[in-house]
């Protein structure tokens, strides 16, 4: 069964004709051409496929593009601006927390979704935001400092 | 941050933390991994895998799949031009010892180990090219199996292959072993189990092949070692010129990308078909089909002086091959070397075994055999302090090994052994111990030092090469092979090439990992980029920089030696400058080349008798300490990491940032090894086929680790550096088990060090 | 990467309309709402329905409803994040705030639903695996295969229960309102599981569960421990929910339900009787947590042996009964990382 769905991705509308049991990973990577999302274990279990639904970190693995059309999709793509860094991009890229890089796309969305909510979050706040997507290089020390590097920015106007 | 050795020159980005030259695609998802690249035309495949540990093929039949909608091709053995692959050290030589070639492309009449390949499919869809696979008609008849290296060595056991299932063997034997325990004041003995691990990288292997216009087969792979094209060639039978890899940034590899994944069925399909042809393993298929890391059983007895001293070290290592040789003959070597420890012991006894199983092959993987042994002779140098009631840092600090001492193997050691101010510091950095939280609860505090390998074993002769030019307006290109596994391999290199050269890091380009256009580095494994590579690249922009320097004394009419070159310009000592495209075209007018190739060898040696101690096996070692607070509920078992400290000594922190990255990485890897991660297997039959059960530590699992950098400067990279890639794994398993025993008095010998066996160590499991 | 297998797709927009497309398909039909449990058991081949009936569209099976003094209402499709969070529940059934907070990660409790929990597929080492994988074993009977490969002369299956939210939802005395095109039916949730890990549930396959009933909070304090190796990702190895009802420091009545030992959540009713009259002193808190221990009956087909998850059965109970008695230690974890 194919469905015809228009799906709003980093604020482009696009008009797919996929097969409905295609997940919102598969269609990103391979109908859309955004290939930023990864894929990590297609069951849930790591993380690495995050994506942003109406600001909320998801699993792109296990979600249905057909329960999406309403929604406003964000994937990595999405978050610099006019060729500029998303201050969590510039501060992953000045402190080392991308190393292989793999995990960097859902680490960076997941932390976006977080200091939307919560500006100044604590480490141990950082830490219970970021428990659900894997990092096998890191040992996760710099990604917790550059998501603090990046509140302090965020919070103090340039 | 890094400690303050002085070492005299003053450098201009050596020993900077700079962001690395990949990290803002890698942020911005610019950089196109494996699984990222799609081609025009392009089909997609899957591999046939057994699902039986153990059987012969009775039946494999693939018309009725070949028929299939969609399907380009579907391959078995017989359509491998050369179906033995050999576990060779590419690019290098063979002259390996015991080392056999015994791996097939594709299974033929025999499967030996569960997800083993068997056939390959090619299909214009995903979906066509699995259900092709499932469509071939194959029938297996089990063959009884051996599934652990006792059974396999147990008279009668069935043999695995043909020769038997030793596969391979090495002993070391120094001084009288009786008389110095007839010496010593306690004798511990122990035998420790590690488990079966999985790289787990988070990007399954994946590559996409096709044939060039040229009619060269290119395959363009998540390796860390591009020269599997010879591989691939010898697979195929082509020339080996008429193969190229190009290697993408890795998503990890961590030593299981190391042997080849997918890179000859997708040169196989490529040349089949003429089609490009991507293929991503799934992680259950990369779970259950790749190589992975040896258990090992160690036995273990320990005698030592009342002043801590360990004169006698008498040991059996054993360890589990899986069913092909892979890499576990060198695996083992590097166990027997290092099984001692980093200390001194007059009378040693090393007999070490790697037996064939019908388990899950195991072969590379992060510390390569010599961190299996860490959580032996720590454990028992632990246990020693324990018995004699010694400070642990002072008793390392007794036995630690010195410059001008010996191995057990007969290797002098050449360069400065960090160990006792390692152990200090790590220690030190733990602060005030942490109160328990609450009356159930103990808190303790352990210590591990290492010492690990870096630079490949002497006598595999090993090289690199890397070519260094200036473009006309004076920007840098460096073309070297290198893989970039992650660990900021590439950026070092760029970063030396600079300082060197004078000019600013985003003025450099960096060609990497291409087998036809970069001139070949060697593998990304054996922690051994930096000080080849970076050798290399050093060399190279040395030559070049006489080469520029020449030109531009004759334009000054100044001597070369008076002569620097400093942000894109020559300068002379009196502060006049000369603008380097000045210099680059006076270079093109007398005929000076603007680029020089280096080849850097390694010092090389002849295979050493280790049972008399002939000498030297790898060029030099990294050593490091760690220690960890953990707390233990003593009512469940559950352990918890509560701080945790690593020092190493890299000799010099080309990029300190990196340098940091590879220590906490490597520490929180090995931390997953000691407390959680384990491949189940039973009777074969691989139990751990997901995230779900393959437990990869959260953020939620560790602390924070405290990566101490020391700089003796006495490493054979560039500048001084050592390799810093392995080293930080081996430790941790062992620096929590002791602090384990120190909050509890329970010693587990067994890894992981779950709450279950913790518990049990308690006695929390008598009924 | 493994894909799910085809199916269709109904996005009904209320409950009658998901009903009656149930009961046209028949058993070719399946409900899904956040998916993060169907989808991975229909990557592996668990399940190949032709038809699914997706919930997410359905706003009325959203949300919480109603406040502790009467009652609270819980849309089945609210996601275990909301429910982790929300004011009321947090603050009058807290058990079930922590159980939704700690299943998985947070991206899955993004998507995953109370409901979706609750009826969450019970698991298995042999049954937890790919298509091709099962094949080789021999299938088990749970799905495509005839015997129990944990205990292969076993006429049953021994699955195990695997939901956060479950026990404790027992444990509050909560019902669950089911939902078909023949009507409509409210029960209480101990009657919707059942002790196969095949047939775990009394639901029939054309009923919707919509609403997650709780009744009155009436001074009942609740708590729940989970057992798990990692601080995240992981399934329970064990599940304890506590619930008493205190009159003044006495208590009038208790329950305790054990998760992740069986394939539904396990009452312990003699251990919860043994509270009732009584204070909770660390004395009472010990004798009734050897009492709780005695039901539990893990198998070994998930993680860690089953003297050990029995032991920490025991544990368990004591650390939850002290945490609502005021005596646990400040600072102890709702997670047992083990």
């Amino acid at each position: 069964m194919k469905a015809r769905l228009s799906l709003t991705v980093n604020g482009e509308t696009h008009d797919v004709l996929v097969p409905v049991h295609k997940t919102l990973l598969e269609v990103l990577r391979e109908d859309l051409g955004l290939t930023g999302t990864k894929h990590g274990c297609e069951l849930g279990e790591c993380g690495t496929c995050t994506v942003l639904v109406d600001e909320v970190p998801v699993l792109s693995c296990l979600a249905l593009p057909a329960d999406l059309a309403d929604a406003a999709i964000t994937t990595v793509e999405g978050m610099a601006e006019g060729g500029r860094l998303h201050p969590l991009q510039q501060a992953f890229a000045e402190l080392g927390a991308a190393q292989c890089g793999y995990c960097t796309p859902g680490i960076l969305l997941t932390a976006q979704a977080l200091l939307a909510d919560r500006p100044s979050p604590t480490r141990q706040e950082i830490k219970e935001a970021l428990a659900g997507n894997l990092c096998r290089c890191t040992g996760y020390t710099k990604i917790l400092d550059a998501v603090e590097l990046a509140a302090l920015r965020v919070g103090v106007p340039r | 941050m890094a400690s303050a050795v002085a070492l005299g020159t003053p450098f201009r980005l050596v020993g900077r933390p700079l962001p690395r030259h990949d990290a803002r695609d890698k942020v911005a998802a610019a950089t196109a991994y494996a699984a990222d690249w799609a081609m025009p035309g392009m089909l997609h495949a899957a591999v046939l895998r057994s699902p039986y540990p153990s059987a012969r093929i009775v039946k494999l039949e693939t018309a009725g799949a070949q028929r299939m909608p969609g399907v380009a091709v579907v391959l078995t053995a017989k359509d491998v031009p050369r179906n033995t692959l050999s576990t060779d050290v590419p690019g290098q030589t063979t002259a390996v010892g015991p080392l056999r070639a015994t791996l097939y492309v594709l299974a033929l009449e025999r499967v030996r180990h569960q997800g083993e390949p068997v056939a390959l499919v090619a299909a214009e869809t995903l979906e066509q090219a699995r259900a092709a696979a499932e469509a071939i008609d194959v029938e297996y008849e089990p063959v009884p199996g051996v599934f652990g290296p006792e059974a396999a060595l147990a008279p009668g056991a069935p043999r695995v292959h043909e020769g038997g299932n030793v596969l391979a063997e090495w002993r070391i034997a120094r001084g009288d072993l009786a008389a110095a325990f007839a010496r010593a004041a306690v004798v511990v003995e122990g035998e420790y189990a590690t488990q079966l691990v999985d790289a787990a990288s988070l990007e399954p292997e994946a590559g996409v092949a096709w044939i060039d216009s040229d009619g060269v087969i290119t395959i363009r792979v998540s390796t860390q070692v591009i020269e599997h094209f010879r591989d691939v060639a010898e697979a195929l039978q082509v020339p080996q010129n008429r193969v190229r890899v190009i290697g993408t940034y890795l998503g990890g590899g961590f030593g299981g990308k190391e042997d080849v994944t997918v890179e000859v069925y997708l040169g196989l399909l490529a040349l089949k078909t003429g089609r490009p042809v991507r293929m991503v393993w799934t992680r259950q298929e990369s779970l259950l089909a790749r190589a992975k890391r040896h258990p090992y059983r160690m036995r273990y007895r320990t005698g030592a002086l009342a002043t801590g001293e360990i004169v006698a070290q008498q040991i059996e290592l054993l360890a589990d091959a899986g069913a092909y040789a892979y890499l576990s003959a060198l695996v083992l070597l590097y166990s027997t070397v290092t099984a001692a420890g980093p200390y001194r012991a007059p009378a040693v006894r090393v007999e070490a075994r790697v037996a064939y199983t019908n388990n899950p092959p195991t072969s590379a993987m992060r510390g390569f055999g010599a961190m299996q042994t860490v959580f032996a002779y720590e454990s028992q140098i632990d246990q020693i302090a324990r018995a004699l009631g010694l400070d642990p840092v002072e008793v390392r600090g007794v036995n630690a090994l010195r410059r001008g001492d010996s191995l057990p193997v007969g290797q002098v050691l050449e360069t400065h052994v960090a160990l006792p101010e390692l152990a200090a510091r790590a220690w030190a950095a733990l602060g005030p111990p942490t109160p328990p939280r609450a009356p159930h609860v103990r808190v303790g505090r352990g210590l591990a030092c290492n010492f690990q390998p870096y630079g490949r074993i002497v006598w595999l002769h090993d090289w690199s090469s890397a070519w260094v030019g200036f473009e006309m307006d004076g920007s840098l290109v460096v073309r070297c092979g290198v893989p970039d596994v992650g660990g900021g391999q590439a950026s070092s290199l760029g970063q030396i090439a600079a300082e060197v050269l004078g000019v600013d890091f985003d003025r450099v380009s960096l060609h990497i990992s291409d087998s036809a256009l970069t001139p070949l580095a060697g593998t990304t494994t054996a922690s051994r980029q930096l000080y080849m590579s970076g050798n290399a690249v050093l060399k190279a922009a040395r030559e070049l920089r006489a080469q520029i320097l020449s030109v531009a004394a004759s334009l000054l009419g100044a001597d070369p030696t008076a002569l620097d070159l400093a942000d894109g310009d020559v300068v002379t000592r009196d502060g006049r400058t000369l603008p380097l495209p000045t210099v680059l075209s006076q270079c093109a007018r007398v005929g000076v080349p603007r680029s020089h190739l280096a080849v850097y060898h390694a010092p090389a040696g002849e295979p050493v008798d280790l049972a008399t101690g002939s000498g030297k096996v790898f060029p030099d070692y990294t050593f490091g300490a760690h220690a960890a607070e953990v707390e233990v509920d003593t009512e469940t078992g559950a352990v918890r990491v509560l701080k945790y400290a690593a020092a190493h000594d890299v000799g010099r922190a080309i990029n300190p940032q990196s340098v940091e990255g590879q220590i906490q990485g490597g520490a929180v890897q090995g931390l997953g090894y000691g407390l959680m991660e384990e491949v189940v297997v039973e009777e074969g039959v691989n139990l751990t086929t997901s995230f779900a059960s393959y437990l990869v530590p959260s953020a939620a699992d560790v602390p924070d680790v405290d990566p101490i950098v020391v700089e003796s400067g006495e490493g054979l990279g560039p500048f001084g550096a050592r390799g810093i890639g392995e080293p930080p794994i081996g430790p941790p398993a062992a620096a929590v088990a002791n602090a384990i025993a120190d909050a509890t008095g329970a010693r587990v010998t067994r890894l992981p060090l779950t709450a279950e066996r913790v518990a049990a160590a308690l006695g929390l499991l008598r009924t | 990467m493994l894909r799910l297998p085809p199916f269709t797709y109904l996005a009904p927009r209320t409950v009658d309309d998901a009903a009656k497309a149930l009961a046209s398909h028949g058993g070719a039909a399946m409900l899904v709402a956040g998916g993060t449990d169907l989808y991975p058991n229909m990557k592996r081949r668990q399940f190949e329905p032709s038809v699914l009936v997706g919930l997410l569209a359905i706003r009325e099976l959203r949300g919480v409803r109603g406040g502790a003094r009467e009652g609270v209402t819980l849309g089945s499709c609210t996601t275990l994040s909301a429910v982790a969070v929300h004011p009321e529940i947090a603050a009058h059934y807290p058990a079930l705030a922590t159980a939704a907070g700690l299943v998985s990660s947070p991206q899955l409790r993004n998507m995953g639903t109370i409901g979706g929990n609750v009826c969450v597929d019970t698991r298995c080492n042999y049954y937890n695996q790919s298509y091709e994988w099962r094949k080789a074993v021999g299938f088990c009977m749970k799905r495509d295969g005839a015997i129990c490969l944990v205990a292969p002369r076993s006429p049953r299956c021994w699955a195990v229960s695997s939901s956060d939210t479950a026990p404790v939802l027992w444990s509050l005395g909560a019902r669950v309102r089911l939902r078909s095109a023949a009507g409509e039916r409210t029960i209480p949730v101990e009657t919707l599981f059942r002790d196969d890990g095949i047939e775990y549930l009394a639901k029939r396959p054309d009923e919707i569960l919509t609403d997650i009933l709780l009744p009155p909070a009436d001074g009942w304090r609740s708590a729940y421990l989970k057992l798990r190796r990692r601080g995240s990702f992981d399934f329970p190895v064990l599940g304890v929910a506590v619930a008493v009802q205190m009159e003044g420091d006495v208590v009038r009545d208790a329950r305790i339900v054990v998760g992740a030992v069986a394939s539904q959540p396990r009452p312990a009713p003699a251990a919860a009787a043994a509270l009732v009259g009584g204070r909770l002193t660390s004395e009472l808190i010990a004798r009734v947590a050897e009492l709780a221990a005695g039901p539990a009956k893990p198998l070994d087909n998930t993680d860690f042996t089953h003297p050990y998850r029995k032991k920490m059965t025991r544990v368990f109970v004591a650390r939850a009964l002290a945490s609502l008695a005021g005596l646990a230690p400040a600072g102890e974890p709702a997670a047992e990382v083990a």
